[in-house]
């Protein structure tokens, strides 16, 4: 059988590694646009930059895929799939036939849509080669204006003070990461920011950007001009759905997945951040559908793909996890919180070190871990199992909550 | 000596410093084991992790496993293998040695 896979990232090269691992006869090809091998993104916003490294952490480096006897083509683009022949189409002119293909193709920066978002000194982070060329401009004393308040943007800002650059951040909600945590999180990660020297701007409309003298910028907003060094976007990614679409394959906010990773085509699985799942937040929730892009997403979904692939029929259902990595905290968020339920606190917030646990009758729904890990790790048990603990031990210290 | 034998309790982790290095111990069915500290995958400490199933240590990180007995990886994203450390107890007391790394797993 041949596999083909369209996109060497963290997912990409999970399915490879995880169909080479369950079957050694396979003849898997793996494409990837960018000329590296598949490498961890994570530290793109954080040591990449901070640190001296030569080249990214690889997930798949070419030497194991040799070893592996994986076919890993770099620097190629995939530009179209005949789906009745069962062919994927290569940039450079050569065409690959499958049996199965599985579409990794992740997604793109959102760019700015303002006047001026063209001009140098721009930059957004998607790849390694993004990260070092912010790594060659966040310099100490450098003024750097964060557009976005979500993850990226906030790991920036992070990365950027840590650095020795002025940092000012831009949201245009009234909150940061509002999404996906609560407002107490979310105040608590602008108390970060603001006491690490980042002049955070809520309600920031971005109207244009202007440039001025030596190469700096004038940044436009409703309440007035600021001039930068350098402008770091991180408002989120766009899906890169393109291949699909021109195949016909059923597209909203993504490429849309069944329970297994298949797209519309049984002989096409879509996975990683640019696969729409379906998803149900909890056991009396209605079936939704969701892109998760994370880590654990990443890996996970790639590998039931590759199951799959392999004739196993276990639907694929983890529970969402993410994690951000700022300043000298981990928050990680485990689970969908919801706007009802209540939130049980375990440890103090102003001690960085507490965990937010939110109880949905006798259920736990979510869990905010900062600092905590065990804690949250502990909790996904309980959440995996369905058996909870009662909600007030969760903030007695005293208790060990992995004895209970 | 690296640690009270009664300093750890039963499947919990206990990190300790060893000829320059960060240990992580474990104490599982009363038996010590003993690895090194940081995840061969990621920046991240294994003592913040949890036990699971017995003889696994879940990095806390990206949720990858080893298994502590031998040091494998057993679990994605880990594909490199932890180096172990022989322990002796004498007295009470916790002694280790180091051992050399396993070869990498596919």
């Amino acid at each position: 059988m041949k596999v083909v896979i369209v996109g060497a990232g963290q997912a990409g090269a999970w399915v490879a590694r995880r169909l080479r691992g369950k079957n050694p006869d396979l003849s898997i090809t793996l494409i990837g646009e960018e000329a590296w091998a598949p490498y961890e993104r994570p530290p793109l916003s954080k040591a990449s930059i901070t640190g001296g490294d030569a080249a990214p952490s690889y997930i798949l480096s070419t030497e194991q895929a040799e070893e592996l006897n994986i076919d890993l083509q770099l620097g190629t683009a995939a530009t179209a799939i005949d789906r009745t022949g069962k062919i994927l189409q290569l940039g450079n002119g050569k065409s690959l036939a499958y049996d199965k293909l599985v579409l990794a193709t992740g997604g793109r920066a959102r760019q700015l849509q303002v006047p001026g978002s063209d001009l140098p000194s721009i930059y957004y982070l998607r790849t390694w080669d993004d990260a070092l060329r912010l790594r060659e401009r966040l310099r100490p004393g450098k003024s750097v204006m964060v557009v976005g308040g979500g993850w990226i943007g906030l790991e920036l800002a992070a990365t950027a003070r840590k650095t020795g650059c002025e940092v000012t951040l831009l949201e245009s909600a009234d909150c940061l990461c509002g999404r996906s945590v609560t407002p107490q999180i979310s105040a608590f990660l602008a108390q970060q920011h603001q006491q690490h020297g980042v002049s955070v701007q809520f309600n920031a409309r971005l109207d244009k950007i202007e440039a001025v003298s030596d190469g700096r910028l004038s940044v436009y907003t409703a309440s007035g001009r600021t001039d930068v060094d350098i402008i770091a976007v991180g408002i989120g990614l766009q899906p890169e759905t393109a291949l699909a679409q021109d195949a016909g394959l059923d597209i909203a906010n993504g490429i849309v997945v069944d329970r297994f990773g298949l797209t519309s085509d049984p002989d096409i699985y879509a996975t990683g951040d640019v696969a729409n799942q379906p998803f149900q937040a909890h056991a009396s929730a209605p079936e939704t559908r969701m892109r998760f892009e994370s880590y654990a997403n990443a890996t996970n979904h790639a590998v039931g793909v590759a199951d799959h692939i392999c004739g196993e029929v276990e639907k694929i259902a983890e529970i969402p996890w993410f994690w951000s990595d700022q300043y000298d905290f981990q928050l990680q968020v485990l689970g969908t919180p919801r706007p009802d339920g209540q939130w049980i606190l375990r440890g103090q917030m102003q001690d960085n070190k507490f965990c937010l646990f939110q109880m949905v009758g006798q259920t736990v729904q979510a869990v905010i871990a900062v600092n905590m890990a065990k804690e949250l790790k502990i909790a996904k048990r309980w959440m995996k199992s369905g058996c909870y603990p009662a909600p007030e031990l969760l903030s007695n210290l005293s208790v060990r909550l992995g004895k209970i | 000596m690296v640690a009270e034998y009664s300093g750890i309790e039963e499947d919990e982790t206990l990190s300790v410093e060893h000829e320059d290095a960060q240990i992580c111990l474990y104490k599982v069915g009363g038996v010590i084991f003993a690895t090194d500290n940081k995840c061969t995958h990621g920046d991240a400490d294994l003592s913040e992790g949890l036990l699971q199933d017995g003889h696994f240590i879940e990095c806390p990180l990206h949720e990858g496993t080893f298994d502590i007995r031998t040091g494998a990886p057993v679990g994605l994203p880990c594909t490199e293998a932890l180096r172990c450390h022989e322990v002796r107890i004498d007295a009470g007391s916790i002694f280790l040695r180091a051992r050399q790394p396993r070869a990498v797993n596919p």
